[in-house]
C-alpha cells in the first residue's frame, strides 16, 4: 500500500460524508449576532480608553489607592448560545493572519515576560485564576513568539484597579521606559518600550494582555485596534 | 458588505467545510459548531478577509485550528474524544471500510490530522500548511511522513495493496 493509496482512501471517505443542508441565510445570522457582541462591547468598553488617558496624564501625580474601584466597566454581555470550539488554537489564527506581514515590524523570537517582570509588579495579585501560554506567529516570513494571558477577578471593578496598576506599575518602571496609551476606541491601551509591546484589554471582570518582544516599536494603528479587537472577543 | 458574495461563498463552500472538520474531529454536531463558528467569523471579517482575496486562507486557518489546542491553558482544554459519534455517509461505501479507516484517522495525533487534511484534502503546499499551523516546514513534513505511515500500517491489513474496488476519483 502505497501513501497515494493511503490518500485515496481518506479522499474516498471524505467526499462521502453526507453534509446537511443548512441554508445559508441561518450563517449570516450567526455572523450578524458576533458583529453586534463586538459593537456592545467596543461601546461598553469605551470608559477604560478615557480612564487609561486620565492615568498617563496623571502619573506624576498619583491618586489615592481608593479611587481605582472608581473605575469601572460594564459586565461584557455573553450570548451562550453562540458556540467557540477550541477558542485558543482560534485566536492564534486570527493573530497570525494580522500580523503576518505588517510592514517594518518584527516581533523576536523569544519569550517574552513583562507581564510576570519586575516592572509589571504584583498586579494580578488579587485574581481568581488565569493562565496563559506562549506560541509561534509568522510574520514577514520570520517566526516571532507571542505571550497571551487571560486573568479573572471577581468583579469588574478588581479587574479595573488591576489593569491601572499593572499601567502605573509599568510607567513608573525604572529600568525600562514603558510608555501607555489607549488603542483608538477600542478601550484597550497598549504599553510599548525600547524592549516590546503589551496589549492590555479588560472586558468585565477579565483582563487580557497579549505580548510580544519587540525593537521595532508599536505596530501601525490599525493592526492595534485589530489585535485589541481580538482580545476582545476572545474574552467573550 | 457585500452580503450576497458572503452567500455565494457559504453555499458553495459548507459542505467541504463540514466534511473536512468531520475528518478533524470525528463528531458530526462539533463539526457543525466548528463551521458555524467558522462561518460567523467569517462573515464578521468579510470587507477585511474578501478585500485581501484570501478568503480561503482564513477559512482554512479557522477551521483547521478549531479543534486543536494542546498545550495551552490547560483548564479549557476540551476533553480528548474517545467515543467519536461518526458521521453518516452517502451511498458509495461500505461500512466495514469506512469504520477501518475512521479507526485509522482517529488514532492518529491531533497536529498530524491536521496536516494531512491540509496537505491531502485541501491540498496545500508545506509551506502553506506550516504557515496556517504555526509551525516550521520541517515540522509539517515529519508530521505528513508519520501520519501517512501511521495510517498505512493500520489501513494495510484490510486493505491491502488496493484501493477501493470500483471507485474512482
Amino acid at each position: 500500500m502505497s501513501d497515494d493509496d493511503v490518500t485515496t482512501l481518506l479522499l474516498e471517505l471524505h467526499d462521502r460524508i453526507h453534509a446537511p443542508a443548512v441554508p445559508a441565510g441561518d450563517d449570516v445570522r450567526r455572523g450578524e449576532r458576533l458583529l453586534r457582541r463586538r459593537r456592545t462591547i467596543t461601546v461598553a468598553t469605551l470608559a477604560a480608553a478615557a480612564a487609561a488617558v486620565v492615568l498617563t496624564v496623571g502619573l506624576a501625580r498619583p491618586a489615592p489607592a481608593g479611587d481605582r474601584n472608581d473605575l469601572q466597566l460594564a459586565p461584557a454581555p455573553s450570548d451562550p448560545t453562540e458556540t467557540a470550539p477550541n477558542q485558543d488554537a482560534v485566536f492564534e489564527a486570527e493573530l497570525r493572519e494580522i500580523v503576518e506581514r505588517v510592514p517594518d515590524w518584527s516581533i523576536e523570537d523569544t519569550q517574552p515576560m513583562f507581564s510576570n517582570g519586575p516592572c509589571a509588579g504584583d498586579w494580578a495579585s488579587a485574581s481568581t485564576g488565569g493562565g496563559g501560554g506562549n506560541f509561534d506567529v509568522p510574520i514577514n516570513g520570520e517566526t516571532g513568539q507571542v505571550w497571551h494571558q487571560k486573568t479573572g477577578f471577581r468583579s469588574a471593578a478588581e479587574a479595573s484597579g488591576a489593569v491601572v496598576g499593572f499601567v502605573e506599575n509599568l510607567s513608573s518602571c525604572a529600568t525600562v521606559a514603558w510608555q501607555t496609551e489607549p488603542i483608538g476606541r477600542t478601550g484597550a491601551v497598549l504599553a510599548s518600550s525600547a524592549d516590546g509591546v503589551i496589549w492590555v484589554r479588560q472586558d468585565g471582570p477579565a483582563v487580557a494582555v497579549l505580548e510580544a518582544a519587540t525593537a521595532d516599536g508599536p505596530p501601525p494603528p490599525d493592526v492595534q485596534v485589530q489585535v485589541a479587537d481580538l482580545l476582545s472577543s476572545d474574552l467573550e | 458588505m457585500d452580503q450576497a458574495a458572503f452567500i455565494a461563498y457559504a453555499t458553495a463552500r459548507r459542505p467541504q467545510m463540514y466534511r473536512t472538520a468531520c475528518l478533524l474531529c470525528g463528531d458530526p454536531h462539533r463539526a457543525e459548531d466548528i463551521v458555524q463558528d467558522t462561518l460567523a467569523r467569517l462573515y464578521a471579517n468579510w470587507p477585511r478577509v474578501s478585500r485581501a482575496d484570501n478568503v480561503e486562507g482564513y477559512v482554512r486557518r479557522v477551521l483547521v485550528n478549531s479543534h486543536y489546542s494542546d498545550r495551552r491553558r490547560p483548564w479549557r482544554r476540551e476533553a480528548t474524544t474517545t467515543s467519536w459519534d461518526l458521521p453518516p455517509l452517502d451511498p458509495g461505501m461500505a461500512t466495514e471500510d469506512a469504520d477501518v479507516i475512521w479507526a485509522a484517522i482517529r488514532r492518529l495525533p491531533p497536529r498530524q490530522r491536521q496536516v494531512v487534511v491540509l496537505r491531502h484534502i485541501w491540498d496545500c503546499s508545506v509551506e502553506d500548511t506550516a504557515a496556517d499551523l504555526g509551525i516550521s516546514p520541517g515540522t509539517v513534513k515529519t508530521q505528513t511522513r508519520d501520519a501517512l505511515a501511521a495510517l498505512r500500517h493500520a489501513l494495510q491489513s484490510e486493505f491491502g495493496t488496493a484501493s477501493l474496488q470500483g471507485e474512482e476519483r
